[in-house]
């Protein structure tokens, strides 16, 4: 009986305590206060980050996980007995986290197939998660593996962010960068394109109208048959009691597979009261 | 050749004329000398211009003396900038032969260009090689040589068009800024133009394009804004009447005010160019001796920003779509253009600009195509005129109120397909429901009765749908006829609502719409002391 071990970073967002039960390593990123760093979930809950955010008066720097860090892993996974490990991860187009994992696996006992997955937290998520029911399925690596890669080629994220400051001064804005100077109260719906980069996918009139836009996508997307689903939000429930009445209104048909609050790093950028939604139905 | 009767003689200046005006721009590029100020072609077309409208004014039996006398006249009087002034002295010294001629023959232009050359000369106190002068003094040197050699008349001219083109080519061989710049001179490009303009007209042939590309490749010139301090601020000319006075006097003084300076005609009327710091001294001292007029002063630091952006702006790749709103008032202009307008053309119900006004915003945008945002009803009309008149596609969204223009543009996804931008932003539009709060200006009835003038009234759609006698009131009665299950309700507050009235209404309106998200911007609209939308 072969074991397949999975590995995630933290900006999948599903947080320490449902990886472990749910037997996946996680290798958390790093974001720097000042001169104080923290790991990303395991030092730092999502709510005592925003604490601090609203507290300091520079933005947070984040950081990748070293190569050592995931060697770590990887050495311990192949020491309980693992004969392959699938490592998945937030896209390449925005963190260098996929580098270090690539080093690390390039010295690792045992076979690590990476997949990129070009998105972040809740999209990221459900490749976890569709990797995680390929192996609870029976499937080797190979077949877990592909679960992954599957999911990762036909999630879509949509999310809106309450102010682009965070996404523009953090450097992560992509093709979003020219929404900035609006005067009016835009709340730009975004998405991750194919190439895991950040653009504009509308110009919403508030909050209310961007919620309803997200909604009105995943109804679309589920036109043929319910969507996996998962949501995200940066310490803002009420938005997501907003996107689930939405998501009703619009008629949206889907299977919810998590609700996660953004930790650290992607807050970094998100800032707070952001509001998403992840989705795929494969093909 | 026939002898060049009068329409003939006028027909050809004006194909001349018409040959530097098709040019203008690229003329206006090549300007690096001696001021960067990218004005070199309109100057000289403007010069020409003016000798236009004084041979209009001849009977057609006019005598080649008149004519001769008109140009002479016209360009002297109109000259404008330094090119202009100098090329209304090498028409002086051509007229000055020309008018004692019956007939067009090689002797004659030789003789022409000769007189042309030295009065030109002898107007500039320090000629400057490489300009529009070599380039005179080169043509009438080809021209002695055809005469020696007996050209006949056809090849006389071909030669003395393609020595001054070959002279405009040698120019930066002559002058270092040229070289330095990768150009040629402007002004001895406008005046082979001329030549070329006037010989095509008349052999009957096409003004053909000569070309003068240097040999280090195409003409590039760059963007030229940093301005010395050592250089004069002011292009100054004017004409100064009856002032009697010796015209070494005259440029003795304007030598010593500034630089470039150049004085010609006689002492019934001098033309005065000079670049100085102090127009204002200058024209004092000329008031003091005669009369002026014609005075125009430029500020060259300008000119030469505005063409540097210009020439930035042109090195910028083409968008694919461009956008003009029409607005009044600061705050609107500015939300409109950080939603993607490129350029907001000052008008709304009591100003309505002209289909000419739209046309030429529409044509500043450096974009392949441009969509119009009237955002009014009286405006619609015009803006569609432009439509068939510009020099590329414009589509109207017949957007009547300025909180259609934010939706429309809000709408734009990026694409160049103009019917299917046309129809998204029209769509876009269309969901936005706007109401505006006035005053009536005069006595009236309406479906709500009789208004008095001074009576606030809340406006849907043309028709006065709220009455009352304060804003927020009727504002807030007014939100309750177009408010349907909306999200948002966005709020302008015009030049007549200060801000604290306006944050008040803010909070009144979102007590009153709990539901819905209330935002509001300072408009600083003028009549409108609110205009109001829900979408």
């Amino acid at each position: 009986m072969t074991k397949i071990g999975i590995v995630c970073d933290s900006t999948c967002d599903l947080g320490p305590e449902w990886l472990a039960d749910h037997d996946i390593a996680m290798v958390p990123l790093k974001v720097t206060f000042g001169t104080e760093t923290f790991l990303d979930w395991t030092e730092l809950t999502p709510a005592a980050f925003y604490e601090k955010l609203a507290a300091a008066d520079m933005l947070p720097k984040t950081s990748q996980p070293s190569p050592a860090d995931f060697g770590a892993v990887y050495g311990r996974l192949a020491d309980e007995g693992c004969t392959g490990i699938v490592s998945i991860h937030l896209t390449s187009a925005l963190s260098g986290t996929i580098e270090s994992a690539i080093m690390a696996a390039n010295e690792s006992p045992v076979p690590v197939r990476i997949v990129d997955t070009r998105v972040v937290s809740a999209a990221t998520a459900l490749v976890v998660d569709a990797a995680l029911v390929a192996r609870e399925g029976g499937a080797d690596l190979d077949g877990v593996e592909a679960a992954a890669q599957a999911a990762a080629d036909n999630v879509r994220i949509l999310f809106a962010l309450d102010t682009l400051d965070y996404l523009v001064k953090g450097g992560r804005a992509g093709k979003a960068q020219g929404l900035a100077a609006s005067l009016l109260n835009i709340k730009p719906v975004l998405t991750f394109n194919s190439d895991g980069i950040i653009e504009p996918f509308k110009k919403a009139k508030g909050m209310k109208k961007a919620i309803a836009e997200i909604a009105a996508q995943v109804a679309e997307a589920s036109a043929d048959g319910p969507v996996k689903l998962g949501l995200l939000h940066a310490q803002a429930p009420d938005l997501i009691a907003e996107l689930r009445a939405a998501l009703d209104v619009a008629g949206a048909r889907y299977e919810l597979l998590h609700t996660v609050g953004v930790g650290a790093v992607i807050g970094t950028y998100a800032g707070p009261r952001a509001i998403g939604a992840a989705f795929y139905r494969l093909p | 050749m026939s002898a060049h009767s009068r329409p003939a003689a006028v027909d050809l200046f004006a194909a001349a004329a018409r040959a530097l005006a098709d040019r203008v721009d690229e003329v206006n590029r090549l300007n690096v000398f001696p001021v960067p100020d990218g004005d070199t072609g309109t100057n000289m077309s403007l010069t020409l211009e003016a000798v236009q409208t004084d041979l209009d004014r001849l009977p057609s039996s006019a005598s080649i003396a008149e004519i001769a006398t008109a140009i002479t006249h016209g360009s002297l009087m109109g000259a404008r900038g330094n090119s202009g002034v100098i090329l209304s002295q090498m028409l002086r010294g051509l007229c000055e032969v020309a008018r004692q001629s019956t007939e067009l023959t090689p002797q004659v232009i030789a003789s022409a260009l000769d007189r042309s050359t030295t009065v030109a000369f002898q107007a500039v106190r320090k000629p400057v090689e490489g300009t529009m002068l070599t380039v005179l003094k080169d043509s009438a040197a080809a021209a002695g040589a055809g005469v020696k050699t007996g050209l006949k008349l056809d090849e006389f001219l071909e030669a003395v068009v393609e020595a001054a083109f070959e002279s405009v080519r040698r120019g930066p061989d002559l002058l270092p800024v040229l070289k330095e710049n990768g150009v040629v001179d402007a002004g001895g490009f406008g005046l082979a133009i001329l030549a070329e303009g006037f010989v095509a007209a008349l052999e009957g042939h096409e003004v053909r394009d000569h070309d003068v590309t240097l040999s280090s490749g195409p003409v590039l010139v760059q963007p030229v804004d940093d301005w010395a301090d050592d250089e004069y601020l002011y292009c100054t000319e004017f004409l100064l009447h009856g002032s009697q006075a010796d015209i070494s006097v005259l440029e003795e003084y304007v030598a010593e005010i500034g630089g470039s300076e150049l004085v010609v005609g006689d002492a019934e009327t001098y033309k005065i160019h000079v670049h100085t710091d102090t127009p204002g001294t200058v024209l004092t001292w000329a008031t003091g001796l005669g009369e002026v007029s014609d005075v125009h002063i430029n500020n060259m630091r300008r000119q030469t920003a505005e063409r540097a952006a210009g020439i930035k702006r042109d090195a910028e790749p083409t968008k694919p779509v461009g956008f003009v709103a029409v607005a009044a008032g600061q705050g609107l202009k500015d939300i409109l253009l950080s939603l993607g307008a490129d350029v907001v053309v000052s008008g709304g119900q009591t100003m309505n600009p002209s289909t000419a006004e739209l046309l030429e915003a529409a044509q500043s945008i450096n974009a392949e195509k441009i969509v119009l945002l009237p955002n009014n009803r009286n405006i619609i009309l015009a803006a569609q005129q432009v439509t068939g008149v510009a020099d590329r596609p414009v589509a109207v969204v017949p957007t009547t109120a300025i909180p259609q223009a934010f939706a429309a543009l809000l709408a734009y996804d990026g694409s160049d397909d103009l019917d299917a931008i046309i129809e998204e932003m029209t769509a876009a539009a269309s969901e936005v429901r706007t109401a505006e709060v006035t005053v009536a200006v005069k006595d009236a009835s309406g479906k709500v009765g009789p208004i008095k003038a001074g009576d606030v009234i809340g406006i849907v759609d043309h028709e006065i749908e709220v009455t009352g006698t304060d804003v927020a009131d009727v504002t807030l009665r007014v939100v309750e006829h177009i408010i349907g299950d909306d999200e948002t309700i966005t709020l302008l507050g015009g030049e007549d609502l200060d801000d604290e009235a306006m944050s008040a209404l803010e909070t009144r309106l979102a007590e009153a719409h709990p539901e819905a998200e209330v935002e509001a911007h300072r408009g600083d609209q003028p009549l409108y002391p609110v205009i109001v939308s829900v979408e």
